[in-house]
């Protein structure tokens, strides 16, 4: 009888946790409950190596002779006048740009702050596709909004110099990290715009081919031709989406597809490198 | 209750390490070692329990739609009761083998998922051979490594110990 009875209750127990795990994965808002609080207990202890590294680079100029030191200041005096040349070029701009908006009465992209933010772990299974970082709700991010990364002239090839290129979108924010989709992710799907052939597509997804990551675009009108290095943008149809930030260029016509005779469908090269990206600047609507 | 907690801190302390090698991309199983030991020293409900509580935590924080980490660490803790019922516990290293095992069951899934996502080539099948030997001999490292810090330090408590694990079996049938 004290056997049966132990019998029952093993089989309850297992299906119990198995119940459990089943229920916490399949049903969505019950998953994502479940990550933020994990990220958020877990929260100091991940952000811990990432101070710790902080520390020891600010630590390592200590070590560093006045010469040099004197030398990187003079460096970052001659960097920071360039920049300040080209804001002050970028401000004559702006308004221009301001002024020709109201007259036509188009919206701008206005109504979005950048947010810095540091990336704290990845999972390694999903190096390109998820990784978390260290800003959540509290400073304003919310499911969707556009996460973007500064891309150097000449990497991957891309002459745009010092530009912002999109990275992914947020898929969970809990009040203090983030879990950030990338666009590599075909779970990330991005409305964006070709402005040289007037056309509008999906990005779906993508691939890593060697060091270059390619994003498929679903969707595109199949009766328009699109040339090569035509530069691809993100539309701003979306509420938590500003418009006309760079995703990537046509690299090739020969990556053009018409799919199931409705649609045609391309994939373009992004200036990103998503392995190898420590910061990222999230597009939060409604902050000053 | 002293042993929840002593049960919490190692797995909390081993789900940490996890996160942190993969931070900087190593398929480190260091809580598969702390399950396998909490399963055959503390009995399957413990150690199925420990497995799914680290599993969601790695799953949820890594944003995974599949329970992958939930779904090994269950299995190498069915596995270690297997293990117990066949093999005597005071034994330390042969529990290289079920170390083996479950670094293999462990390490092998996420190594296809990225050898899938990646593309086969030389170069990623070396990189997949290379994670999943790293896996192996981390497992290899950490199982008797966990079981003496662990049986040391809940012998001076006086918690169940792994090294007893057999005879409190033998005794129970």
């Amino acid at each position: 009888m004290r056997y049966e009875y132990s019998g029952i209750l093993k089989t309850l127990t297992l299906v119990t946790l198995g119940l459990s795990v089943v229920i916490v994965f399949a049903v969505r808002p019950l998953r994502e409950s479940v990550s933020r609080f994990s990220m958020d207990f877990l929260f100091p202890y991940l952000k811990t190596p990432t101070e710790v590294e902080l520390k020891v680079n600010k630590g390592g100029l200590y070590l560093k002779s006045k010469i040099n030191l004197v030398a990187d200041i003079e460096k970052l005096k001659a960097t920071n006048l360039k920049l300040a040349a080209k804001a002050a070029d970028a401000s004559i701009f702006e308004n221009e740009n301001r002024q020709l908006r109201t007259m036509l009465r188009i919206q701008g992209r206005t109504g979005f702050t950048p947010v810095q933010a540091g990336i704290m772990t990845r999972d390694p299974i999903s190096w390109d596709e998820t990784f978390v970082i260290d800003k959540g709700s509290d400073d304003g991010l919310i499911p969707g909004a556009l996460v973007l990364a500064p891309v150097l002239s000449g990497d991957n090839g891309f002459s745009e110099a010092a530009t912002l290129s999109v990275v992914g979108r947020i898929k969970t924010a809990s009040s203090r990290s983030a879990i950030v989709s990338s666009i590599v992710d075909e779970n990330c799907k991005l409305s964006v715009r070709l402005p040289e052939s007037s056309s509008a597509g999906i990005v779906n997804g993508g691939l890593r081919k060697g060091k270059e990551y390619f994003l498929k675009i679903s969707y595109l009108p199949k009766d328009i031709s699109y040339k090569k290095g035509e530069p691809v943008f993100t539309s701003g149809f979306s509420d938590s989406v500003p418009a006309a930030f760079f995703v990537g260029r046509i690299r090739d016509d020969s990556d053009i597809k018409i799919k199931d005779n409705l649609y045609k469908e391309i994939f373009i090269v992004s200036p990103v490198n998503f392995g190898e990206l420590d910061f990222v600047m999230v597009m939060v609507k409604g902050q000053k | 209750m002293a042993i929840f907690f002593f049960i919490f801190l190692t797995l909390f302390s081993a789900v940490l390490l996890e996160f942190l090698f993969g931070g900087i991309g190593i398929i480190a199983p260091t809580a598969l070692p702390v399950v396998f030991y909490f399963s055959i020293a503390c009995g399957w409900r413990a150690g199925l329990f420990c497995a799914i509580a680290a599993g969601v935590a790695l799953d949820a924080v890594y944003g995974r739609i599949f329970p992958l980490s939930t779904l090994l660490l269950s299995i190498s803790s069915a596995l270690s009761i297997f293990w117990i019922l066949r093999e005597d516990s005071k034994k330390l290293l042969m529990n290289l083998i079920p170390a083996i095992v479950t670094g293999f069951i462990y390490t092998a899934p996420p190594c296809i998922i990225i050898l899938y996502r990646h593309g086969l080539d030389w170069q990623n099948l070396f990189s997949a051979f290379f994670r999943l030997s790293f896996g192996i001999f981390l497992s290899l490292l950490l199982f008797p490594l966990v079981i003496v810090f662990l049986d040391s330090f809940g012998d001076s408590f006086g918690f169940r110990l792994f090294r007893d694990a057999r005879d409190r079996l033998l005794k129970k049938f």
